[in-house]
This record gives C-alpha cells, sequence and structure tokens, in this order.
C-alpha cells in the first residue's frame, strides 16, 4: 500500500513536470510561431551554441548592425515612445553609457537635448514629418550635466507597412570644433573690430597689389562712398604717378616679407589733397610666406601743414633773431632732441651743435664750459630744469666766455609747453646777448655815484667860496663876486656835464672859462697846447683858476685895455713821471703891481689848484704882465687811457 | 518540486529572496542576441512594461548572450529574447519580443484579471 502510494505521488510528479516541459516547449513553439524568437540556444559540452531563426533579411540586418557598431559617429535609434532600441558603441563612449542599461529607457536618461534657438526645434520636428530626415547642430546635455556641441542627422525609420516606427540618428561630437570655430569667429569679430575702430585708413591687398578690404574709417578719410566699387582695384594706380614707385617698391618688399613705411601725397575720391604716413606690412602664414598685405595709412596732412607753418615761423624767428642779436635752443621733449639756429655762434661767442639728442647731448656741457665760473653752479642747474621741463619758466643771466676771447652778459629765457595731462612736450629758450645794456647799467650807476659825489663836492666848493668871498670882498661886490665865480663854476660843470663826467678837453675848459673874451680869441687871446683830457675834479679846479686869471686880466690886466694879450698855453712832458705844464701869460696890458693883500682869487689860484691837481703854481706879478703857472701830474690829471697824441694833434 | 539548502549562499539567496517577496520587489533577466529586431523590441516592451507597472521596485539585467554565453550556462535558455523573473518565486520565464503584454502582466502576477491558462512556463 505504502509503495503503490509512493508509486503514485512519484508518477503524479513526473506528470507535472512533463507538463511544465511542454508548457515551456508549447510556449517557444509559439513564440517562434509568432516571429518573436531571433534564436534557439542549445546547451553543449563547450557552453550554449546558438542558431539564429531569420533568413537573409535578418543577415543582412545583422550585418548593417555590425557596421554601425564600428562607425566612429554615434548611432542611436529610438521607437515612437522615444525609447532606445539601439545605441552603438560609439554612442556609449559619446554619452558615457552602457548598451544593456540604455535599451529600453527613455532616451532622455542617455541625454537631453538643448536647441540654440526655439525655431530650431520647430524646423527638425517639420523637416521629419514632412521630409522624414533633418539635419543639424544642436547641443546634448549628458547625464552627468556635460554639454555636447554636436551635428546629428535624423532619419524616420519606416516599418514594413511604410509606418513611422521610430528616428535613426548618426550624431558627431562636434564640440572641440565647434568652441574652436566660436573662438575664431570671436577672434576674426575682434580683429575686425579693432580694425574699425581705428582712425587710420587701413586696408588688405593682397599679393597683386588689389585691394581687397577697408576699414569704415578709411573710406571716410578716402572719400569713398562704396568700398565695393574699389574692391580689385589697384592700389598703386591711386596714387600720384611721381610717387607711384614709393608704392610699388613698398608693396614689393611686403611680398618679400618686409615692413616699409613712406611717407606720400594724394588725392582723394573726391579730389581733396591729403598726406599720408603709410606703413606697408607683411601677413604672414605658418611658414613665413606671404598671404596678404596689410596697409595702414595715416592722414597727416594737418601736421604736414602744421610743419610747414613751423618752418616759415622759424625762418621768421631766425631773421628777427639775427637783427636783435638775440639766438634761441628749442627742445622737443617728445622727440628728445635740442635744437639751435646758426646764428647761435654769433650771439654765444662759440660754435654749438645745430641739432642732436637729448640723452648723451654734448651742447649743455659745451655751454657750460663756455660759462664763467662764477656762474657755472646757477647756470648748471638752470639747464637740468629747461631741459627736464619741470617748471614752467624762467629767467637766468650769466657771462660767457666765447671762444673770440670776449666775456659776453647773456640773458636766457625759457618757457615750457605741456600737454593737458601735466607732461612737458617743448620747451624754448631765448639767449639775448645784454653785454651793451649791462655795461650801460654800470656806466651809469658809477655815474649816479659820480654824481653824487661830485654835487657834494661843488656844494663843498660853492661853501667855499661863498665863504671866501664874503671874507674878502666888500659887501658891495659880494654879489656879483660871487655870482661871477658860481657862473666859472658852472661853465666847467656843462663841460663834465656835457662829457658825462668822463673828463673834460683842456681846449674846451680854457675857452668856456672865457666866454666873455671869445671875440678875442685869436686876435689877443692865444690858446696854444695839445689834446689833454682833464679828470672832473681837475677840470673843476684849474677851471675855477682860469676863472680868476681871466676875470683878473679884464678888470685890471692884459684885458682890460685895447692891445694888451694873453697866452695861455699847456704841454706834457714825458717823464719817469708824465707832467702837464700849463702857463698863463698877459703881455701890453697896464703896468702890474703885486697885491698889497691876498684875496680869495690868489687862494683860488695858488692852494686850491694846487690841491686839486696835486701840483704846484706859482703867480708872477710882472710889471710886463702876470705870469701863472700851473704843474701837474699827469696820472693825477688826465683820464685814464689818455693817449699821448702825436704832434700834429696839438692846437 | 522542493529543493534542499546546500550551502549558505542559496540559504543568503532565499532569505534575499523572501524578503524582496516581501517587500513585492521583482528581479528581472532578460537573455537576448546582440542589435536584432526582437531582442531590440524585448528590450524596449519589457522595459516600458516594467516601468508602467513596477516603477521603483524593479530590477532589470539585459543579458546579451552573443557577447557573453556563459551567462546563459545553467539558465536553460532554450530561445532568444527570454525573460526570466527571478523574484519574486516562483521563478517564472517567458518567451519571444514581450509584445504580448497582458500575458507578461499575468505571469508577472501584474494582471487582475487571470487569464484561465497563462502562457508561462514555471521552474
Amino acid at each position: 500500500m505504502h509503495q503503490g502510494s509512493r508509486t503514485e505521488t512519484s508518477l503524479l510528479a513526473e506528470i507535472a513536470e512533463l507538463r511544465t516541459r511542454l508548457e515551456a516547449s508549447e510556449e517557444v513553439l509559439r513564440a517562434i510561431r509568432a516571429g518573436e524568437v531571433d534564436a534557439l540556444v542549445i546547451e553543449s559540452a563547450a557552453g550554449p551554441r546558438i542558431y539564429t531563426l531569420q533568413g537573409v533579411d535578418a543577415a543582412s540586418n545583422r550585418f548593417r548592425g555590425e557596421i554601425l557598431a564600428q562607425v566612429s559617429d554615434a548611432v542611436i535609434a529610438i521607437d515612437d515612445d522615444h525609447r532606445v532600441t539601439y545605441m552603438n558603441a560609439a554612442a556609449e563612449r559619446q554619452y558615457d553609457v552602457g548598451v544593456t542599461g540604455a535599451l529600453g529607457k527613455l532616451l532622455s536618461n542617455v541625454y537631453r537635448i538643448k536647441w540654440v534657438s526655439p525655431e530650431d526645434e520647430v524646423t527638425a520636428a517639420a523637416a521629419l514629418r514632412e521630409r522624414g530626415e533633418w539635419r543639424g547642430e544642436n547641443v546634448h546635455v549628458r547625464h552627468d550635466g556635460r554639454e555636447l556641441r554636436v551635428e546629428s542627422s535624423v532619419t524616420v525609420l519606416r516599418a514594413v507597412v511604410g509606418q513611422a516606427a521610430g528616428v535613426l540618428a548618426v550624431i558627431r561630437d562636434i564640440t572641440d570644433r565647434a568652441t574652436a570655430h566660436d573662438k575664431l569667429r570671436e577672434s576674426e569679430a575682434l580683429y575686425r573690430s579693432v580694425l574699425e575702430a581705428s582712425p587710420d585708413c587701413l586696408k588688405i591687398i593682397d599679393n597683386d597689389g588689389k585691394l581687397e578690404y577697408m576699414n569704415a574709417k578709411g573710406c571716410e578719410l578716402l572719400e569713398v562712398d562704396d568700398f565695393s566699387v574699389l574692391v580689385g582695384t589697384d592700389w598703386g594706380a591711386l596714387w600720384p604717378a611721381d610717387n607711384k614707385s614709393a608704392v610699388i617698391g613698398a608693396l614689393t618688399a611686403a611680398r618679400d616679407g618686409h615692413s616699409v613705411r613712406f611717407e606720400s601725397f594724394a588725392t582723394t575720391a573726391k579730389g581733396t589733397f591729403k598726406w599720408w604716413d603709410v606703413l606697408v606690412s607683411p601677413i604672414l602664414d605658418d611658414r613665413g610666406e606671404t598671404l596678404r598685405i596689410f596697409a595702414a595709412s595715416r592722414d597727416i596732412t594737418e601736421r604736414k601743414r602744421a610743419d610747414a607753418r613751423l618752418r616759415e615761423s622759424r625762418a621768421r624767428l631766425a631773421h628777427a633773431a639775427d637783427a636783435a642779436e638775440l639766438t634761441y635752443v628749442a627742445v622737443d621733449l617728445e622727440e628728445a632732441s635740442l635744437q639751435t639756429p646758426d646764428n647761435f655762434d654769433t650771439v654765444m661767442g662759440y660754435t654749438a651743435y645745430r641739432e642732436e639728442a637729448i640723452e648723451g647731448a654734448r651742447g649743455p656741457q659745451l655751454l657750460l664750459d663756455h660759462v664763467d665760473i662764477r656762474d657755472r653752479l646757477r647756470v648748471a642747474a638752470a639747464l637740468q630744469k629747461f631741459l627736464s621741463g619741470c617748471e614752467p619758466s624762467g629767467k637766468i643771466d650769466y657771462r660767457v666766455h666765447g671762444d673770440d676771447h670776449i666775456e659776453r652778459c647773456i640773458e636766457t629765457v625759457w618757457s615750457v609747453d605741456y600737454e593737458a595731462n601735466g607732461k612737458p612736450l617743448r620747451a624754448f629758450a631765448t639767449n639775448l646777448d645784454i653785454s651793451e645794456r649791462r655795461r650801460a647799467e654800470e656806466k651809469t650807476h658809477l655815474l649816479m655815484g659820480e654824481v653824487n659825489h661830485r654835487a657834494k663836492n661843488l656844494l663843498a666848493v660853492v661853501q667855499a667860496v661863498a665863504q671866501q668871498t664874503a671874507k674878502h670882498d666888500e659887501p658891495t661886490t659880494f654879489v656879483a663876486r660871487l655870482s661871477e665865480r658860481i657862473s666859472g663854476l658852472a661853465a666847467s660843470h656843462d663841460l663834465l656835464v656835457k662829457n658825462q663826467w668822463q673828463g673834460v678837453e683842456m681846449t674846451d675848459l680854457v675857452k668856456s672859462q672865457l666866454a666873455h673874451f671869445q671875440d678875442l680869441v685869436g686876435t689877443r687871446v692865444h690858446l696854444d697846447g695839445q689834446s689833454a683830457r682833464l679828470t672832473p675834479s681837475a677840470a673843476q679846479g684849474i677851471g675855477m683858476a682860469l676863472h680868476e686869471l681871466a676875470t683878473n686880466a679884464g678888470k685890471y690886466g692884459a684885458l682890460s685895455n685895447g692891445v694888451g694879450q694873453v697866452r695861455i698855453s699847456w704841454h706834457i712832458a714825458m717823464a719817469v713821471r708824465p707832467m702837464l705844464f700849463i702857463s698863463w701869460l698877459e703881455t701890453a696890458g697896464p703896468s702890474v703891481a703885486p697885491p698889497k693883500c691876498r684875496g680869495f682869487g690868489q687862494m683860488v689860484i695858488g692852494r686850491m689848484v694846487e690841491a686839486a691837481v696835486d701840483g704846484t703854481a706859482a703867480i708872477d706879478y710882472q710889471e710886463s704882465g702876470v705870469s701863472w703857472t700851473l704843474s701837474a701830474p699827469v696820472a693825477d690829471t688826465l683820464e685814464k687811457g689818455w693817449v699821448f697824441p702825436s704832434k700834429s694833434d696839438a692846437i | 518540486m522542493k529543493k534542499s539548502v546546500n550551502s549558505t549562499d542559496e540559504f543568503e539567496a532565499i532569505a534575499a529572496a523572501t524578503t524582496a517577496h516581501a517587500n513585492g520587489h521583482y528581479i528581472l533577466r532578460l537573455y537576448i542576441i546582440g542589435t536584432t529586431s526582437q531582442s531590440t523590441r524585448a528590450v524596449a516592451n519589457i522595459r516600458k512594461i516594467c516601468e508602467e507597472h513596477l516603477e521603483g521596485r524593479y530590477e532589470l539585467d539585459v543579458v546579451d548572450i552573443s557577447q557573453q554565453p556563459a551567462l546563459a550556462k545553467g539558465e536553460q535558455i532554450v530561445a532568444a529574447p527570454t525573460l526570466i523573473k527571478v523574484l519574486p518565486l516562483p521563478v517564472r520565464r517567458f518567451i519571444g519580443d514581450m509584445s504580448q503584454t497582458e500575458r507578461i502582466l499575468i505571469g508577472l502576477d501584474l494582471s487582475k484579471v487571470r487569464s484561465a491558462s497563462p502562457t508561462v512556463t514555471k521552474t
């Protein structure tokens, strides 16, 4: 019973097992019949062996699949529900996903599409709907957030019956290319903006010299309304025939890889005359070959005009400077150069450098070498200020010893021009020879002192004359005598003033003191003597003595009658100590007797004149006439620098 | 047919399976042959079914036996595509491109309407 029961249980289990296997076999069979099975798998000693069930089409599809698997671009297929149905190895790498994990999942698990512009999405959808394909660029955002710039070619997959069964996309990662392109585009935009921002006329010229590009400012400067009419024009043809060789030479040099700069004039499209500063340079490729030629032309018309005006101005200044004994030093602090005109040498007395650079300039040291040592420190300090432009203006006078051994007094006045930002641009210094003015000033100064001194002396003399006249003359004759004597003083004084206190010629002094007897000069009054210039002090003393002698002769002596004569003579005796001798000799006058008492007149012709000339006076009252002599050292009597005249100069 | 527990690993597997079953968690394994049309369809179909009916409580392993034939050894795979419901127990097998959604749902015990004869096999 028990054994029979176990047999029954075993049988039931076997039946169930068989049923399960049958159901499994039926399920496999059903699936095969339904075409849902690709392959059968048979276990073998070597492992499972796979037998595919499809025919030629399946083999072909598999072949295509193997090809797609080896394509370097990502290939992804999705069904109508946007589920991934295929992904090749390149797609796995590109999106960093495994195919087994991605298959059957929504495409959004692999990447998210970011359209460059919303219109692109609409355009793509329309293209797929209408043409069954779309090609374009967009951005794929991977699951890790990394963005890829991609170029996609998308095709609608059709089922056998012609209905859409999903899409296939071949996707190329162009991130690097697009980034490089973007950078290139940005770079090109930057360069173009730089070209357009330039205030100069910038051109790109091909190697045949034909214009390819010109910036907007260039068109404006050349007064070209539409550059397109100039594209392909020979650049050299735009220049005047006289200047064409410079242009052609520059183009040739640029083709050979060299840059050339030149200045030339040309007329614009509307005939305006302009000067241009042109730089022509090659645009080289990686191998150093000239690809294109770049030309930058700057309108320098205004500068040229300013240069011309400056040249004219300098010429006028040079003329004026020559006339005024004025010279100058021009310093261009921007170009760091020094310039002196031709008349600099004449005014300053030494040969200067016409033009030189400030750096290492020898001109300043040359000036200091010629400046008087007493002024050198001051001049050096002023030079430093002038050349650096650190002070807007200044003035200094100093002595210069020229190569001609003449000392000149120079007055330098300088000023500096500055830019708005305070940077010094130019410094200009005028050098004026003020030697004459300085000498005149010194002379005036001396004269003022002399006048002051003489005035005091004169007042002292007048005071003494007045006192002595009052002492020796009667009150009734005092006024007349004092007046006469002061007139005599005034005559000598007039001569001194006339000669600017530079001494009085002996002849002039005698004539002035004998003014009352001028009609007798040559008949009864005889003058005989050589040229001799008396000092102011000697002229005053000798003049008063002559005045007293003439007054006495007119009242009591040779000139008091109608026949008497007076001979005034003087000469210089050359000796170890040269002496001046003056004599007054009266003849044919009334009989003379020595005076009974000594009056002021005798004091004047005696002690006073002796004191004035440091000499010796003698008076002799002979009956035939008065004789008066005076001897005095030339050194105390005559002006310094007095030159002994020849005999022929004697009167 | 009742199996005896022969090793610690098997014990752990049964324990895990019991826990997974208690949580309603599914472990599925789909065996396919490369990128053939039925295989790719099967992948897409079973993913769709899982996401719609087992969201957050399933694991699906896709095994390409043309690339990794060793993984099919011992699993009694006779055709491809084949889906094996490893957990929850009992183990069940489905053959084909998984396009018959209702049959799959019944086999996975996910359909309220049970067919009189589900076209699934028990292991």
